[in-house]
C-alpha cells in the first residue's frame, strides 16, 4: 500500500514537472484558444469548462497540471490492462507508456489531442474489462458523447466504440442508436459554428503542397514519437497477431488523419493504440528489461532532439508593459496568435492608425509590415521601439 | 439496475437537450448553408466589420442570418469579466448597430 502511495506521489511529481516545463515555455495560440473558450475549431465541452476558470490567476498552470496528471496517472489503467501478465511484463508496459516520446513531449501541454488520448486509453481499458462493459454499458455511451464533444478527432476511435458496444448487453437497435446519435449531435453542432466548418477545411488542407514522400515521412515521424519506436512496433505487432481489427482500423484512421492534418501534436493519438496492442494477451514481450531500456533511451532522445514550439513575443511584451506599469489596448499589424489575447492586460485589436493614440503598445508582425508613415506616427504619439524582439515592438513611453 | 436506468434516462435527456439547443441555432443559420449569395454576403460583411473595428473574426460568432442582416455576439476574449455584446450587421452597408436599440 505504501509503495502504491509513493508511486502515485512520484508520478504526480513527474506530472507537475512537465506542467512547469510547458508553463516556462509559455502559452501557445491553440492553448490560449482553449483557455479563453474561443469558439473554434473543436466542439465546446472541454474549452467551455476551461473558459469558466479564465479569471483564475494560475489558470494556465492549473490546467497544465490537470492535463499532465490525467496522461501520466493513466499508467494505472495500463497496469490493469496487463493484470494477467507477469509482474516484470506489467512494469515494462507501464514504463513503455511513461517513456513514450509523445507523452514526454506533450504531457503538460493544453491540447485537446492529449485529452482524446486519455479518453482513448480509458476506452481500451474498458475493452480489456468485458464484465464491466456488460454491466456498465452506459459508460461507453457517456464516453462516446464526451469524446465527440471534446474534439473532432474523437471520431477516429469509432471502430473501438462500436466494438465496445458490441461487447455490451445492449440490443442491436440500442447499440446503433447510442453509436449514431452522438455523431448526429456533433454534425448539428458543426452547423451552428461556421468558423468550425471553415477551420476543418483548413486542417484538411494542412498537408497540401507536400509531396507523398514528405507526408509519409511526417506520418512515420509521428508513428515513431507516438510509441518511441519500441512501443510502436510492439503495439502494431500485437494488433496484427491478435487480429484485433477494430484496434488496427482505428490505427489506420489515426495514421490517415496524421498524414492529412500535418500536425506533430497528433502523435499522442497513437500512444493508447500501441499500448492496447502491446497489452493484448498474445503479445508476449521477450526480454522486457531490454525493451524498456531501449524505450527509455529513444524517449529521452526524442525529448531532447525534437524542438518545442518557438516562444511568442507576447510574454516579453507583457513583461515590458508590467515594468512600465501601463495597461490598455494593444494593436497588432499583421498576423498573430490567440496567445496575445491571453497574455495582454487589455484588449487586442487589429492595427488601425486612427486608434494608435488610445493604444499602449503596437506590434508589427513580421517586422516590416509597418511602413515609414507608421513609424513616424508612433514616434509622434509617444511610442518607443524596443529592439531585440522577434517582432517590431513599440511601447508607449511613460516619460514625455 | 435502478441506478443504471437513471443514468440512461439522464443520457437521453442530455442528448435531447443538446439536439434542441443546436437545432434552434442551426435553423437560425440555415441561409448560410442553403443560399450561396447570402453566404458570400455574410463573409464579406464580417470581414469588412472586422477590418473596420479592429476585431477578430473568432470574437464575433454569428447567431442569426437573414437576407438583410445578421446578428453577432461580440466578445473580446480576454481573461476575467468579458461580457458579450449583441450587434446587427446590415449585409448591404456593413453598418453595425447594437441589438438593444
Amino acid at each position: 500500500m505504501l509503495a502504491r502511495i509513493l508511486t502515485i506521489v512520484g508520478l504526480q511529481g513527474f506530472a507537475v514537472l512537465t506542467a512547469m516545463l510547458h508553463q516556462h515555455l509559455g502559452v501557445h495560440t491553440d492553448e490560449a484558444k482553449y483557455l479563453l473558450n474561443i469558439p473554434y475549431p473543436h466542439p465546446p465541452l472541454m474549452r467551455w469548462i476551461m473558459g469558466l476558470t479564465d479569471g483564475w490567476q494560475h489558470q494556465e498552470l492549473f490546467w497544465r497540471i490537470f492535463f499532465a496528471s490525467c496522461l501520466i496517472q493513466c499508467v494505472w489503467l495500463v497496469a490493469d490492462m496487463a493484470r494477467n501478465r507477469t509482474r516484470e511484463e506489467r512494469l515494462t508496459l507501464c514504463g513503455l507508456w511513461l517513456f513514450t516520446g509523445a507523452l514526454l513531449l506533450q504531457a503538460g501541454t493544453l491540447m485537446m489531442a492529449t485529452i482524446t488520448a486519455v479518453e482513448a486509453l480509458f476506452l481500451c481499458w474498458m475493452l480489456a474489462r468485458p464484465e464491466l462493459l456488460r454491466k456498465w454499458s452506459i459508460l461507453i455511451a457517456a464516453l462516446w458523447l464526451e469524446m465527440l464533444f471534446v474534439a473532432y478527432q474523437g471520431t477516429l476511435f469509432a471502430p473501438l466504440v462500436w466494438l465496445a458496444l458490441q461487447k455490451s448487453n445492449l440490443s442491436f437497435s440500442k447499440r446503433l442508436t447510442v453509436f449514431v446519435v452522438p455523431i448526429i449531435l456533433l454534425a448539428l453542432y458543426t452547423l451552428t459554428n461556421p468558423l468550425a466548418v471553415a477551420s476543418l477545411g483548413l486542417v484538411g488542407g494542412m498537408g497540401r503542397g507536400a509531396d507523398v514522400s514528405e507526408i509519409l515521412l511526417h506520418t512515420f515521424k509521428l508513428w515513431l514519437i507516438g510509441g518511441s519506436g519500441v512501443l510502436s512496433i510492439l503495439g502494431l505487432l500485437g494488433m496484427i497477431r491478435h487480429r484485433h481489427w477494430a484496434l488496427f482500423g482505428t490505427f489506420l484512421l489515426v495514421t490517415i488523419y496524421c498524414g492529412v492534418s500535418y500536425r506533430e501534436y497528433y502523435a499522442i493519438l497513437f500512444a493508447p493504440l500501441f499500448i492496447a496492442g502491446a497489452a493484448l494477451p498474445s503479445q508476449k514481450i521477450a526480454s522486457p528489461a531490454f525493451h524498456l531500456a531501449l524505450q527509455m533511451v529513444i524517449g529521452v532522445l526524442l525529448f531532447l532532439y525534437i524542438p518545442f514550439a518557438p516562444l511568442s513575443t507576447a510574454r516579453a511584451v507583457r513583461a515590458a508593459l508590467d515594468d512600465a506599469g501601463i495597461a490598455g489596448p494593444v494593436l497588432i499589424n499583421g498576423s498573430f496568435g490567440h496567445e496575445w489575447q491571453y497574455l495582454m492586460p487589455g484588449p487586442v485589436r487589429k492595427y488601425n492608425r486612427e486608434e494608435v493614440d488610445s493604444a499602449v503598445a503596437v506590434i508589427c508582425s513580421p517586422p516590416g509590415v509597418c511602413v515609414e508613415a507608421d513609424h513616424r506616427l508612433m514616434d509622434e504619439s509617444g511610442f518607443r521601439m524596443y529592439p531585440g524582439y522577434g517582432d517590431e515592438v513599440w511601447i508607449r513611453n511613460q516619460i514625455p | 439496475m435502478f441506478l443504471q436506468k437513471q443514468f440512461w434516462n439522464s443520457f437521453w435527456g442530455i442528448c435531447i437537450l443538446i439536439a434542441f439547443i443546436f437545432a434552434v441555432h442551426a435553423w437560425n443559420l440555415r441561409l448560410l448553408y442553403t443560399d450561396p449569395t447570402v453566404r458570400n454576403q455574410v463573409k464579406t460583411s464580417m470581414e469588412a466589420v472586422a477590418e473596420r473595428e479592429g476585431w477578430l473574426i473568432s470574437d464575433m460568432p454569428v447567431r442569426k442570418v437573414t437576407r438583410d442582416w445578421i446578428v453577432i455576439h461580440y466578445r473580446r476574449h480576454v481573461r476575467g469579466p468579458d461580457p458579450k455584446t449583441c450587434y446587427y450587421i446590415a449585409l448591404d452597408t456593413h453598418a453595425i448597430s447594437p441589438c438593444s436599440l
